[in-house]
Parts: structure tokens; C-alpha cells; sequence
């Protein structure tokens, strides 16, 4: 549950609602709340409280993504940026406070930039996701330049109504750094659904060493910063 | 003839100059102002060549770019004076030195600021968001299990015309559709197109915004409102991701511009199209904006009946937006048995169905997939 408001809170979009809360109190207070402004921060309440319930709608689990409820942001930004207004007509009025104000908005400026590109960044900084994506795309290059095109095998071509697959093979199963090693060589991630339909995983990339399944031979083994990933390969016989 | 009068150098005929008024109250071109009334009740100013007259400024190309900015006001704010008497602009007789050229460049652009910049600005905000996307698409990978697992290889099986993995049940198809069509034309691939496709729908959501805005809370909010949309941080970063909310933010901003048109009673019958293309844009996207959709489309036919004692507004409305859901709709009522855009509404149309009979013809008896679906785990934000 506290996980639920803290997400909440977060889709919320925090650095904005204060100047959202100011724009309001603002509008009410000189008399130009209309109906308009009500029918706005209507929406925005009503499509967060949809968005913020839709798991629960549908499979009945409490649960929500910040993102989702992010959809709806621009419909406040009205009141945000009158708010705003009001906040720098009440500090420009002296130049020590004008020229603090301009100092702090061009830090706050600096931190938003850096902000926006961080999930980028810690692609390329944070040890984990570095080390996933690199060992992603080595081995992706690995089964790639092993696979040879064969023809879909009987009841490849299914559906799941709730699952997509691509019909692209090879089929690759992975652990979570590396999800993307199944589209990066050209085939797919290889996940539950194929097991119920009676195919194996053509390539396992893993962490561990020993192989994963009986069936299965060591392809080679990739390496970045320190850790290794090994790919193994199903045998032709086990095919 | 041109109105073009300056008190630095002027001599006026005070009682004529009373006669028609004295001068305007205006932060600007007071002189020019009455001078062209003066014109235009048949009177004449005159130019005198012999006159001496010494009037200079130190001005830098700043100060140019300011002096330009304000006469563009000046006209943006009095447009029958260009009406009556032409544009200001002419090509520049002695702009071969480049320092001439900067300051006539300075002093241009300050003038198409000051005269466009209504139009100009929501443009430069577009721009600027687009400068800040494109490095954070091309330049850093970012490899997100649901682009790299459903929506790129929907748009390039979309992209090489490879209908049955094109589409699915499960994942509306906006988004595939229009990475797609990105990588049809750029030949490039799927993952890269779905986050031009991302990139595309944020930012030309700045325009529904600016102009929406703008009409109801003016030009200064509307500017700022819009730079917070740009600088949004959270925002700015499904515009990179290559995911569906970009496309339902552009959605909810549609259905926003439709909002702030269809309260004025001049709204041209366009204004219900783009209120049906916001519906359908989020339907499109994602299955469970459904419940925010029928909400608005209930404020709509609520604001309809008010307005117009009859709801044929709202039911065209309704009609439009079928149609442009209708390939969607047939799409799924061939595989899961039901027309409905996301599988997780047929489960619910489903149910309604057992509940009143009378729906069972809405079913398909003869679905290609089953409508048998697992609950799915919410995976944590990566933030």
C-alpha cells in the first residue's frame, strides 16, 4: 500500500504541483476561477484516479506506474505556469532577489537537463546497467554470427491473446540485464509461452557458468568490466 | 505614401494636431499613429530635405535587436496601419559590409520577434525540444524490455509488410503503426523508430498545448506553460524511451484544444473531428484509457445537451470516432471475438455480455485466439 501512494505521489510530479497549488490559489483569489479551470483540474484528477486504479480495474491488483499517471500533467500545466507567474511577480520586485531568483532557476535549469539525460547516463555509469548493455550486445553478436536460418517448425506461428511474439527466431532466454539479447540478434526473447507450446530456447545467456538445461553446449562466453556472461547453444541432436 | 513620422526630427501643427485627437496613449509610435490619422482624414505630412538635425544613438546589436522587437509590437498591435500603408521591410541598400549585415540581421529578427512571435514561439519551443530529443535517441541506447520485445518488432514486421506479427490483441496499434511507417521510410530500424515515433508525438503535443492555453489564459502563461512541458523532466523522457504515453500525452492534449474551442459558441464542426481524433488517439494507444475516454465522451454529450437541447453533436462525435477505430475494432473482433481496441476490454465486454444477452451479437462465435489471459506483474518505474 505505501508503495501504491508513494507512486502516488510520484506520478504527481512533485517539482510541479507547488506552482500548480500557488496558480490555483492565485486564480481563485483575484476572482478568476472559472468554470473552465474546474472542468481542466477535473479531468486531471479524474484520468489520475483512472489511470491510477486501471490494474486494479482489470485484474484486480493495487498497483500503478509512476508514467502512467504522468499522461495527464500537461492538463495542470495551465495553473503551474500561472503560478509560476505569480511567484517570479513576487520576486523581481528587488534586484539582490531578482538575481537570486535568476542564479537559482539557472541551477535548477543545469539539474533538469542533467534530470532528463540521467536514465541515459546510468546506462553508460551505473556499473550494472553498463555491464548489462555491453554484455547485451556482445552476445547478441555472438548468436548472431552462429545462427543459421532454419524453417519455422510446426505451431511456431501461434498467438496468445495476451502475449506477443514475433515469430522470429532465434529464440534466446535471458535474465534481466540482458532482455534485449533476443531482438539484438535478430530473433526474441524466449519466455513461457514457447515452453507451453513445446519449443526450447535455441541460445540460453546467462551468469552461470555450468549449463542451464541438459542439452545444451557452451557457445563462448563474453565479458565486460570484470563479469562474464556465458551463452550456450542448443545441441543439434536435442533440435 | 507612409505614415512613417518621428518626433526626434518633427515639427507638428499643434491646433492640427489637436484637431484629430493629440497623440494615442501607447507605449510606442504615438507619432506615427496620429500622424497616419492625419492621412487618412485627408491632411499630409511633409518631409523637409534642407532641415538640419542631429539625433544619435550608441546603439549595440542588442539594442538593435530591442528597437526591431519593439516596432514589431508596434505592428503586431496596430496591423491596419501595414494594411493602409504597406510592410516596413526593404531589401537593404548598403548591407555589402558584414558589420551592416549583423546589425540589419539583429534588428530584422528583433522585428519578426516582435511581430510574430505569437506564432513564432510555440515553433521555437518545438525546436528546442527537439534538440534536446534527438542526441538522447541517436547518441544513447536505452533498451527497454517492452520496445525491444513488442513494439520494434511490431513496426518493422509493420515496416516489411509482414501483417500477422504486425499487430496483436494485446497492444493497440498506434504506436506499431506509426514506428512503422517511420521505418519504412527512414529504412531503419524498429527500435529507433519507435522512439522518433515517441519523440514526435511529445513534441508536437506543444502546439494543442500553446494554442489551447493561449486562448483561454493568454500569451505569457501560455509560453511558460509550454517551456514547463519542454523542461518536464519525466516527460521529456518518454519522448526517448520509444513507449505508448508519449502518444496518450498528445491524445489528452487534443482532446484539451477540442475542450477550449467547443466552449465558444463560433466552434467550426473541425473542432468535434479533433475531439474524436483525441478519443481515438488514446484508445488507439493504450487499452485502458477506455474509462478516462468514456468519461470525456460523457462530459461531452453532458456540455452537448446543455448547449444544444440534443445530443446530434456528440453523436457524431461518437460516429467519427468509430470510424477511425473501425480497422482496430474489425482487427480484434476476427482474433478475440469481440470489437473492442485492447484485449482487456473484450474480458470486460465479456462479462457484460453474460450479464444481458441481448450483447451476445457484439461476439465473434469463431475467434482465432482464445480470450484467455494471465495476470501480468507490474514491473517498478526505472527511475
Amino acid at each position: 500500500m505505501s508503495d501504491f501512494l508513494h507512486t502516488l505521489f510520484r506520478g504527481l510530479y512533485p517539482p510541479y504541483i507547488f506552482f500548480v497549488i500557488w496558480g490555483i490559489v492565485a486564480r481563485i483569489h483575484s476572482s478568476r476561477w472559472r468554470r473552465f479551470d474546474m472542468l481542466l483540474l477535473g479531468s486531471f484528477l479524474l484520468f489520475d484516479l483512472f489511470a491510477a486504479f486501471q490494474v486494479w480495474i482489470f485484474y484486480g491488483i493495487l498497483e500503478t506506474q509512476a508514467r502512467y499517471l504522468r499522461i495527464a500533467l500537461p492538463l495542470c500545466l495551465p495553473f503551474a505556469a500561472e503560478g509560476a507567474l505569480a511567484a517570479w511577480n513576487l520576486l523581481k520586485r528587488e534586484k539582490h532577489i531578482r538575481l537570486f531568483t535568476l542564479t537559482v532557476l539557472a541551477v535548477l535549469l543545469a539539474f533538469d537537463v542533467y534530470s532528463s539525460y540521467s536514465p541515459l547516463v546510468q546506462q553508460y555509469r551505473r556499473p550494472t546497467k553498463r555491464i548489462g548493455r555491453l554484455l547485451s550486445q556482445q552476445a547478441a553478436s555472438l548468436i548472431k554470427e552462429d545462427w543459421r536460418p532454419q524453417p519455422k517448425p510446426a505451431g511456431f506461428d501461434q498467438m496468445k491473446c495476451d502475449h506477443y511474439q514475433s515469430g522470429r527466431r532465434p529464440l534466446v532466454q535471458t535474465c534481466n540485464p540482458m532482455r534485449a539479447v533476443g531482438y539484438l540478434c535478430g530473433g526474441q526473447e524466449y519466455r513461457e509461452l514457447f515452453g507451453l507450446w513445446g519449443f526450447s530456447p535455441d541460445y540460453i545467456a546467462t551468469p552461470n557458468r555450468e549449463a542451464p538445461l541438459p542439452g545444451y553446449v557452451l557457445l563462448g562466453e563474453v565479458k565486460s568490466d570484470g563479469q562474464t556472461a556465458y551463452v550456450f547453444k542448443l545441441t543439434a541432436e536435442k533440435q | 505614401m507612409t505614415p512613417f513620422f518621428s518626433n526626434a526630427f518633427a515639427a507638428w501643427k499643434i491646433a492640427e494636431a489637436l484637431e484629430h485627437g493629440g497623440f494615442p496613449c501607447t507605449m510606442f509610435g504615438e507619432d506615427m499613429l496620429l500622424a497616419a490619422k492625419i492621412i487618412e482624414t485627408g491632411g499630409a505630412i511633409g518631409y523637409c530635405a534642407d532641415a538640419m538635425v542631429i539625433h544619435e544613438h550608441q546603439e549595440s546589436v542588442y539594442s538593435l535587436f530591442q528597437r526591431g522587437r519593439t516596432v514589431g509590437d508596434f505592428h503586431r498591435l496596430h496591423p491596419e496601419l501595414l494594411h493602409r500603408f504597406g510592410g516596413p521591410l526593404r531589401p537593404p541598400l548598403d548591407a555589402n559590409l558584414p558589420f551592416i549585415a549583423l546589425r540589419l540581421l539583429a534588428k530584422t529578427l528583433g522585428y519578426a520577434w516582435g511581430r510574430f512571435r505569437v506564432q513564432l514561439t510555440p515553433w521555437l519551443i518545438f525546436a528546442l525540444l527537439w534538440l534536446f530529443l534527438l542526441p538522447a535517441i541517436t547518441l544513447f541506447d536505452f533498451m527497454d524490455p517492452d520496445v525491444t520485445n513488442r513494439y520494434a518488432p511490431m513496426a518493422e514486421s509493420f515496416a516489411a509488410g509482414d501483417w500477422q506479427y504486425a499487430f496483436h490483441p494485446r497492444i493497440p496499434p498506434m504506436l506499431p503503426v506509426c514506428a512503422g511507417i517511420i521505418a519504412w521510410l527512414l529504412s531503419c530500424g524498429g527500435y529507433l523508430a519507435c522512439r522518433l515515433a515517441g519523440a514526435l508525438f511529445l513534441t508536437s503535443g506543444i502546439f494543442p498545448l500553446y494554442w489551447g492555453t493561449k486562448h483561454v489564459y493568454g500569451f505569457r502563461v501560455a509560453t511558460v506553460a509550454t517551456l514547463m512541458y519542454a523542461g518536464c523532466t519525466r516527460l521529456f523522457r518518454l519522448g526517448y524511451y520509444g513507449m505508448r504515453e508519449s502518444i496518450c500525452v498528445f491524445g489528452v492534449l487534443l482532446l484539451f484544444q477540442a475542450a477550449v474551442r467547443l466552449r465558444m459558441r463560433s466552434a467550426g464542426w473541425w473542432w468535434y473531428l479533433v475531439f474524436a481524433a483525441g478519443e481515438a488517439t488514446l484508445l488507439l494507444t493504450r487499452g485502458d484509457m477506455a474509462s478516462f475516454a468514456l468519461a470525456t465522451m460523457a462530459m461531452l454529450l453532458f456540455w452537448d445537451i446543455l448547449r444544444h437541447h440534443h445530443p446530434l453533436r456528440t453523436l457524431g462525435v461518437t460516429v467519427a470516432l468509430l470510424v477511425m477505430m473501425l480497422p482496430a475494432l474489425g482487427y480484434n473482433y476476427r482474433m478475440i471475438g469481440y470489437p473492442v481496441t485492447d484485449v482487456r476490454q473484450a474480458t470486460i465486454l465479456r462479462r457484460i455480455c453474460r450479464q444481458f444477452p441481448v450483447l451476445k451479437m457484439l461476439e465473434n462465435p469463431h475467434p482465432q485466439v482464445s480470450l484467455d489471459i494471465d495476470v501480468p506483474t507490474v514491473e517498478a518505474d526505472d527511475e
